[in-house]
């Protein structure tokens, strides 16, 4: 059974199921309590547990993030809210030199059971400061796992997977999707890290995304489809860290031709190393040279002819796609 | 680096005969090149002073890499990367000229490197002269195509994936196409390629089959056999009467143990044990070289209703005559019953091929690579000879012993013959 459903109730409805099933499950993080999220993500969570487990935090990210680690280590869940992700710069050094190392340091003595989430990524005019995708620099670390769901039912399925794990999961969520709907299963949907998702299949050309730009490869797609007779596949990543290669890989033996999408710059990203392990491992395949789609590289604008400007368009990953494909661009 | 020759792809440049900065005058040795056939000196092309060595002593080139720079009057000496570029596309533009000359130079040679000439010149050109990508290039491989056939539409003239699609569609870029117009034709008659097989003719009374896997793989192996192997021939005739005498009495004797000696056990016998005085007979055309074997693992041509198969006798030479009889009945009963495992008819060293059952006078059989050699085994047949100016009857059989002239030669192959022959005429000696 499946059920329609918001990208912020699939989130919410993932972390109620955790803290029924597992009271060492806690929330923290600023505004989420008493004000119910600035995203109103955990609105209303606070009457139904408490404010023992639904943690409001002072304005201090290496604080809470340092506590929630000492937490986990203890033996609790924490799931900590970072308001935007922009603000987990406070917070790297617990996140990449402890909730990162301890289990390692300790020789797998020590779990660090957390996840921190929140909103990643650009698109509704938050300007330099507030605008970043950061899943190539959390993906960059060894000892976290790293996800970027685009769907409401992945990011149910997938926020079930990380507060059962044992180690620290960066989660990721598409800010500007939090009102998109989509069919949710039922019940327990758990889905493992690092198994991409077909979003569209498709013969001629793959378009590799994750997060929001997911929606635009599927778009694109379809104008592919429309004008040029061009059945693209879409691949949703869903994960960074662990990586599916096989799907993309076997995408590609029959496509032969591939496009990689990013919201983030272009240098070190993710999209390089899509492109790094498909020339490994299906170079014979391929009929074109690996395509990137990215950022522009500066810091994101505010105004939003220049924002639109900044971030990968449906256009510029069709034209991607024909280039691929020898076609004229559009 | 020239082409000496068309299986040649690199040479290694043994010494330099010049030193930077001498004058040379076309014609003047300027360097010692090795191919895997030959060694050779290498004449400048040009005169002019050898501005530049590019290639160091005991390097290996690829045909077509520049080795030097001859800087002829007014010339200046170009950067490096450019100038290998030159000299590669200087070599190419000499094109078939330039390698006919260095292949006379190898007359000996010749007749046999032809074989391979178009095909080297495909690979040759699927090997980076021109823009390909690599679905195409694979897909140039597995469908045997002819890059150069074919238009690249991408940027810079790549070929790809639509271009070999739309070649394949037209049919008209299959390597073995373009023989005859673009190629000389006297390698074309040295060498024929398979030809595009002819339509049907539709005729009443003819009827259409598929070959079969096993037929198919016969006839890329026989096919690649014949045309990348050369083979020589060499044809001995035995008197068999002491053998046959020899075999008679064995097997009254041997009856009881139901045992039954088959002419054919003899001759395998003798086949086997002739080899240890030729090794290069007993031997594995390999990647890194002739593999030359102690143990004789005898194949046997088998023929099948839907093809032929070789199971293998291992060790034959120390075999007894009852044990390979034991053993080829064996393996003859389960060839044909469809019940041999890979591991008995892979990895033979030498083959013998019996047709002596069919009445033929004398046959010459294919080698079956990477083996050295094959023996053909035709039937006894009752001549009268001469012996001493009486006309006697006597028994004969033909043995023709086709070997591969990489390994070995053709008195090596005949005294090899001999030796079988002396074995048979004097069967006595297998029993011990």
């Amino acid at each position: 059974m499946a059920e329609t459903k918001t990208y912020r109730e699939a989130l919410r409805e993932a972390m109620v199921m955790e803290m029924d099933r597992d009271e060492s499950v806690v929330l923290m993080g600023e505004d989420i309590g008493v004000y119910g999220g600035t995203h109103l993500i955990t609105d209303g969570l606070i009457d139904q547990y408490g404010p023992r487990r639904v943690i409001d935090t002072p304005i201090s990210e290496l604080g809470f993030t340092g506590a929630a680690v000492g937490m986990a280590m203890e033996g609790m869940r924490p799931v900590v809210e970072m308001m935007t992700w922009n603000f987990s710069f406070l917070a790297t050094d617990q996140i990449i030199q402890n909730a990162a190392k301890v289990r390692y340091f300790s020789g797998g003595q020590v779990k660090v059971p957390m996840v921190v989430r929140g909103p990643n990524g650009g698109g509704v005019q938050l300007s330099a400061q507030h605008t970043h995708s950061l899943e190539n620099l959390y993906g960059h670390f060894p000892g976290l796992k790293v996800v970027s769901p685009v769907t409401p039912n992945d990011v149910k399925g997938l926020m079930l997977t990380a507060i059962r794990d044992d180690n620290c999961v960066i989660f990721l969520e598409a800010g500007a999707l939090y009102g998109t709907k989509g069919e949710v299963e039922d019940g327990d949907n758990a889905i493992p890290f690092g198994k991409a998702r077909i979003a569209r299949e498709g013969s001629d050309v793959t378009l590799i995304a994750y997060g929001r730009q997911v929606n635009l490869c599927l778009r694109a797609a379809d104008t592919l489809a429309e004008e040029d007779g061009v059945e693209a596949e879409v691949i949703d990543l869903r994960s960074i860290r662990p990586f599916d290669e096989d799907t993309i890989v076997e995408s590609v033996e029959k496509t032969h031709r591939a496009v990689a999408v990013q919201e983030q710059w272009r240098w070190f990203g993710v999209a390089s190393e899509v492109a790094a392990i498909i020339q490994d491992r299906a170079f014979d395949y391929l009929d074109a040279p690996i395509e990137r789609v990215s950022g522009a590289e500066v810091p994101a604008p505010y105004a939003r002819n220049l924002e639109l400007e900044a971030f990968p368009s449906e256009k510029q990953v069709a034209n991607a796609a024909r280039r691929v494909l020898y076609m004229e661009e559009k | 680096m020239p082409k000496m020759g068309d299986a040649m792809e690199e040479g290694t440049l043994v010494k330099w005969l010049k030193s930077e900065g001498d004058e040379v005058s076309e014609g003047d040795a300027i360097a010692e090149i090795e191919t895997d056939k030959v060694t050779m000196e290498l004449e400048a092309e040009d005169s002019g002073t050898l501005a530049q060595l590019i290639a160091d002593e005991g390097q290996d080139i690829p045909v077509g890499e520049a080795i030097a720079f001859i800087q002829g009057e007014g010339e200046e000496v170009p950067e490096r990367d450019g100038q290998a570029e030159e000299a590669g596309g200087a070599e190419e533009a000499e094109g078939a000229e330039g390698s006919g000359e260095a292949q006379a130079a190898t007359a000996t040679e010749a007749p046999e490197e032809e074989g391979g000439a178009r095909e080297q010149q495909t690979d040759g050109r699927a090997d980076g002269r021109f823009r390909a990508s690599p679905i195409v290039r694979r897909l140039a491989q597995e469908n045997d195509l002819d890059l150069s056939r074919i238009e690249g539409t991408g940027p810079a003239g790549r070929i790809v994936e639509r271009d070999v699609r739309a070649a394949m569609e037209r049919g008209d870029a299959q390597a073995d196409g373009r023989a005859a117009e673009a190629e000389a034709p006297e390698a074309a008659a040295a060498a024929p390629q398979p030809a595009a097989a002819p339509e049907p003719t539709g005729a009443p009374g003819t009827e259409i089959v598929q070959p079969t896997r096993m037929l198919q793989i016969i006839g890329e192996r026989m096919t690649q056999s014949k045309q990348q192997v050369p083979h020589y021939y060499a044809t001995a005739e035995v008197q068999m009467d002491d053998l046959l005498a020899l075999r008679k009495q064995l097997n009254e004797q041997l009856e009881e143990q139901g045992i039954k000696l088959s002419v054919n056990d003899f001759v395998m016998k003798a086949c086997a044990v002739a080899l240890e005085d030729y090794p290069n007979l007993n031997a594995l055309w390999t990647s890194e070289g002739i593999e030359l074997h102690q143990q004789v693992d005898l194949a046997m041509a088998v023929a099948l209703d839907a093809g032929l198969i070789t199971p293998v006798i291992r060790d034959a030479a120390s075999k007894t005559l009852s044990a390979i009889s034991a053993a080829s009945k064996d393996l003859a009963k389960r060839a044909r019953e469809g019940g041999l495992k890979p591991e008995e008819y892979q990895g033979g060293t030498f083959t013998v091929s019996n047709m002596g059952m069919f009445g033929v006078e004398s046959f010459a059989a294919i080698i079956n690579p990477p083996q050295a050699a094959i023996v053909a085994v035709s039937s006894i047949i009752q001549r009268a000879i001469f012996k001493e100016d009486e006309v006697v009857p006597v028994s004969l059989m033909k043995l023709t012993l086709s070997a591969d002239h990489r390994i070995s030669n053709g008195a090596e192959g005949a005294q090899y013959l001999a030796e079988v022959k002396r074995l048979l005429e004097n069967p006595m000696i297998l029993l011990v």
